[in-house]
Order: structure tokens, then C-alpha cells, then sequence
């Protein structure tokens, strides 16, 4: 009978073994754990997003963004550290950020988190072009959040993403129309056009009106009324009049009167042309 | 003459049954280096030809590297693929998972996920094998196994 007398491993081999083994086990338990705190916390979120009680309100005053009632639980067995960042953009015009800092949710618990963002509008009034979308057309306004999302001390997430809302026009629904006409002598009438428009941005409008009346008789005649200071705050709804005096003979007959309109505003002018019907 | 012919036996069964632990060996690497990461990206819509290749290359080379290692443990070659295939090992973890940095789009959101503390988990298993391999491979050279031969009468 022949054989090979084995030698004993010597302790460090024993050592580096027992190390290896030690690391595996522990890289195993980590993963397993990690993994069920991950599926847990996120089925947990998106449930959230996904019900419509559970997506955060968001509102919008003259300065600031409030995102309210995000709750976030934590479900699973590591602390989750939460961290809120969100930027708010009309167009390219970044008008304002935001963050929470750190927000630690131990295991088993839940926290409400509240966002306010201060919006600072002065980059959209300085914009010409900007103002002018926003003045006539309602525009998106991007809202984007970044979600520091970790399970301590194993694992960091983020979430980025964004959603846009619908920002309605500073001079939504603007509308003309002749409310009265009065005659002021036996050749002029002094008519009076109303004009009308809601606020429905969170801007607030401030501004000169120069209106004009194109001449229905009378080739490059323009009659024009006193200027009006026109001021609405966000939501509000505005009602101003402009009175021109015009010849008796230009109001008679149904027709389309056209308006020339400037308006100034944060040191830009904004030209544009209006009708209304008699 | 029945020494030398007994000798061939054992080494046919030594190298055998290292045959054997290769080809387990090699469904382990297949199932953690190339299944396992393949999986992931493929579920994540992470999976590019670029990280396909990646994937590919590096598992081809863990693969020839423990065979190496499990056939020839005894010799220097042994121990030199030992030493490489930690250092692969290490470095493909690293470079798969993008230096523990992954970004992941889920229907308009991106998620990214930081796990270093785990990379580094991940990545001192190969490393601490490694150590070992060169430890037992330098306590062998110097305690030789004795040979016994049992001589008939």
C-alpha cells in the first residue's frame, strides 16, 4: 500500500479560509436583506405613486412651490435615509430649487415630508420672449425632483424624475367688448370697450395698456384712448375699460373693429392686435 | 516498475478528479460571472453589446483561470493563475458594476444606485482568496508532503 501523507494546513490557511467563508456569508445576508428592504420600501413607493391619495399635493402662491403630503414608511429592516431636491423651470428659465436634506426613517416608521421652494419669477419678467409665452399662452412648467433614496450604510439610490403642469396665461381669456356708447356732441361719441381676463398664472401682471382703434372709414387713421394701468394678481380676474372718442359715423354698422395694443411691462413693450364686434 | 506504474495510476486520478472539480468550478463561474450579471442587465435594460462583450471576455478568462489553477495547484503555474484570476475576479466586479455606480430608467425616472460599501464586499472575497492561495502555495514549498511506500517483503 502506497499513499501520500497529508500535510495539515497550516493556521493561516485555516485563517484566510474561515475570512473568506465570514465574508461570504456576510456578503449573502447583506444582499438577502438589502434585497427585501429594497423590494419592500419600493412597492411601498410606487404603490404610493400610483393611488391617487398617495401622490403629493402640490401648490403654487405668488412666491413660493409647496409639495405637501408625501409620506414616506419605511418597511424594511435598514434605516432609509430620504433627501428631497427638486427644481421648478418654465421653459428654459430656471425660477427656483429646493431641498429637504437628510430625512433618516428608521425601520417600521413613517415620516411626512414637505417641500416649499421659493419661486423667483424675476428671470421670467426679465425674458422677453418667456413673458411673452406666458402672458398670451399657457405654458408647462417643468417640475423636477431628485429622490436620495439609501438604505444605511449598504446601499445609496436616486431617483430622478420630473413631471410637467400646466401654467395658464397671465391674460387668459382676454376679451373685448363695446359696453357703451355716449354721445359726447353732435360729431363725437365717446365709446367704451371693456376689456376683460383672468390672471391665471402665478405671476403677477403689472403694466401699462396703450389701445388703439383702427379706423373703419379712414385709411391709416387710429384712434387712440388714454392708457390704463392694468393690475392682477395671481387668479384674479381683471375688468378695465378703455374710452376712446370717436367720430359719430365710425361705430355705425355691425362690423369687426380691430385693436392695436401695447402693453408695457417690466421696462419690455408686448404689441399685439385684438377685435371686437359691434 | 509497478511503482512507476502506480505512480501513473494515482496521477490519472489526481488529475481526474481536478478534471471534475474544474467542470463544477466552471458552472459556478458560469452561473455567478455570467448568468447572475447577464440576468441583471438584461431585466434592467441595461444590456449593451459593449457590456455583452464585457461579460463575455471576462468570464472566458475566470473560467480558463480556474481551470488553471484547479488542474495545476501543485506547480507554479497554479499558483501565478491563482493570483490572476483574484485580480480578474476584483477587477470585473469593479468593472461591471461601474465602480458601485448603476443607473437605471424606470418608465421617465432614473434611478441610481451607489453601493461601494458592497463593491468592496464583493470585491475582498477574491482578493482574501488570493492571499490564501499565495500563503498555502509558499507554506507548501516549504513543508514537502512525505511520500510512503510500502515495500513488499
Amino acid at each position: 500500500m502506497a499513499g501520500v501523507a497529508e500535510v495539515e494546513q497550516p493556521l493561516i490557511s485555516k485563517g484566510f479560509r474561515l475570512l473568506t467563508a465570514g465574508l461570504g456569508i456576510t456578503l449573502l445576508l447583506t444582499l438577502a436583506a438589502i434585497a427585501y428592504s429594497f423590494y419592500e420600501d419600493l412597492a411601498y413607493f410606487f404603490q404610493g405613486l400610483g393611488v391617487s391619495e398617495g401622490l403629493p399635493q402640490i401648490s403654487i402662491n405668488g412666491t413660493h412651490l409647496t409639495v405637501s403630503g408625501l409620506t414616506l414608511a419605511n418597511r424594511g429592516v435598514y434605516p432609509l435615509s430620504v433627501a428631497l431636491r427638486s427644481d421648478v423651470k418654465i421653459g428654459d428659465a430656471d425660477l427656483g430649487s429646493a431641498e429637504t436634506g437628510e430625512i433618516v426613517v428608521p425601520p417600521s416608521m413613517r415620516k411626512q415630508i414637505d417641500l416649499t421652494l421659493p419661486i423667483n419669477f424675476s428671470k421670467a419678467y426679465t425674458d422677453y420672449n418667456l413673458l411673452k409665452t406666458v402672458l398670451f399662452n399657457a405654458t408647462a412648467a417643468t417640475f423636477e425632483m431628485k429622490v436620495d433614496f439609501g438604505l444605511q450604510p449598504f446601499i445609496g439610490a436616486s431617483f430622478e424624475g420630473g413631471f410637467s403642469g400646466r401654467i395658464g396665461a397671465a391674460l387668459e381669456g382676454l376679451t373685448f367688448r363695446l359696453r357703451s356708447v355716449e354721445q359726447l356732441n353732435e360729431t363725437h361719441v365717446r365709446a367704451d370697450v371693456e376689456m376683460k381676463f383672468t390672471n391665471a398664472s402665478p405671476l403677477v401682471v403689472n403694466g401699462l395698456l396703450h389701445a388703439s382703434l383702427t379706423s373703419t372709414r379712414q385709411k391709416n387713421l387710429q384712434h387712440t384712448a388714454p392708457p390704463i394701468e392694468v393690475f392682477a394678481q395671481p387668479s384674479q380676474r381683471y375688468v378695465g375699460q378703455l374710452s376712446f372718442t370717436l367720430p359719430k359715423e365710425e361705430l355705425e354698422g355691425e362690423m369687426w373693429y380691430v385693436l392695436e395694443l401695447k402693453f408695457d411691462t417690466l421696462g419690455h413693450t408686448y404689441e399685439w392686435k385684438a377685435g371686437f364686434r359691434v | 516498475m509497478r511503482l512507476e506504474a502506480h505512480r501513473k495510476q494515482n496521477r490519472v486520478l489526481t488529475y481526474a478528479g481536478r478534471a471534475a472539480k474544474a467542470a463544477v468550478f466552471f458552472v459556478i463561474n458560469y452561473a455567478i460571472f455570467f448568468f447572475a450579471p447577464s440576468s441583471f442587465f438584461s431585466t434592467t435594460g441595461l444590456l449593451t453589446s459593449e457590456i455583452e462583450a464585457t461579460i463575455s471576455s471576462y468570464f472566458l478568462v475566470i473560467a480558463s483561470l480556474t481551470a488553471l489553477n484547479i488542474l495545476l495547484k501543485d506547480n507554479v503555474i497554479g499558483l501565478a493563475s491563482s493570483v490572476c484570476l483574484g485580480l480578474v475576479q476584483a477587477l470585473y466586479i469593479y468593472v461591471i458594476t461601474d465602480g458601485g455606480v448603476l443607473t437605471i430608467s424606470l418608465s421617465g425616472l432614473a434611478l441610481t444606485l451607489k453601493f461601494k460599501m458592497l463593491l468592496y464586499l464583493m470585491m475582498a472575497i477574491p482578493a482574501v482568496n488570493m492571499l490564501k492561495q499565495i500563503s498555502d502555495y509558499l507554506s507548501r514549498s516549504s513543508t514537502q508532503p512525505i511520500e510512503m511506500v510500502e515495500v513488499e517483503g
